[in-house]
């Protein structure tokens, strides 16, 4: 499974890869919003994550950006407020996972095989069942 | 903080830790009313609106700090969570593990506590030791330790 990484704190940059690595996942991270994009125009992911705690970041706006680039990507968001501010801010948002930190390695772990499941039903649904 | 105004009732379930004596006048501090004669702080806009307005503005600042709070800890705490899951996939002695699964432990009940924080709904609030503190779980948090 290969997964793009966007977070633009080193740190936690570097942890979440070797995290993702230690479940078995292929990882491109990168801390620029711009060449996030760039890199999942120019090949495929099976998971895009991101970290929306920027303060001038609009989450939804991104996220429709990586839909429109590739809709048959999952969009996960990791996230540091209550789960139900977010279903109702982005509920009807392109974003389709919410991972709320802190977590541990079991919680991504599921995160992934959630998105791998997604993904396999988005492929067989179509770009337009987004 | 310190709920100056006892709204929450609490105050009934405390026992008396007043001393016994007042030191000038010697009088049995326990059979006076003095710590209820307080002047009344409110202002007319609230003396008419009543404490519910208070009340929501109450719990309008908890829900701030607590939302300051979950936002600010959940990176450093997702870090630790991290590494120390890191460490414990690789670690091959039984003595490191130990250690590293009582970290774990401990992390996760900063993490539960963060969730309690995120999940406030409303302004209640318990007595510890005098002081007035949020109550989120701190009575089940008790049992558990």
């Amino acid at each position: 499974m290969e997964i793009l990484l966007w977070d633009k704190e080193n740190i936690e940059r570097e942890l979440i890869e070797e995290m993702l690595t230690n479940v078995g996942c292929e990882v491109t991270s990168v801390g620029d919003e711009q060449d996030c994009l760039s890199r999942l125009r120019n090949k495929q992911y099976d998971l895009v994550i991101f970290d929306q705690a920027l303060p001038d970041l609009d989450a939804r706006g991104f996220a429709d950006e990586l839909a429109r680039i590739n809709p048959l990507t999952p969009i996960a968001m990791m996230a540091t407020l209550n789960i139900e501010f977010y279903e109702e801010k982005y509920g009807d948002s392109e974003i389709d996972f919410i991972i709320t930190k802190p977590f541990d390695l079991a919680q991504l772990r599921n995160l992934v095989e959630e998105a791998l499941v997604f993904r396999r039903k988005l492929k067989e649904a179509g770009p337009s069942s987004r | 903080m310190v709920d100056e105004f006892e709204t929450t009732g609490d105050r009934r379930r405390r026992s008396d830790r007043r001393s016994g004596s007042n030191r000038r006048s010697g009088k049995d501090r326990r059979n006076t009313t003095d710590r209820r004669t307080t002047p009344d702080r409110r202002s007319d806009k609230d003396r008419r609106e009543g404490w519910g307005e208070i009340e929501g503005q109450r719990l309008q600042g908890a829900l701030t700090a607590t939302a300051t709070v979950a936002h600010l800890f959940s990176q450093p705490l997702t870090i630790i969570i991290g590494y120390v899951d890191l460490l414990l996939s690789n670690a091959e002695e039984e003595k490191t593990k130990k250690k590293l699964m009582i970290i774990k432990e401990q992390l996760k009940t900063l993490s539960m506590t963060l969730q309690d924080l995120r999940n406030l709904r409303e302004y209640n609030t318990i007595d510890f030791d005098g002081l007035t503190l949020l109550d989120m779980n701190l009575r089940e948090a008790r049992k558990r330790d």
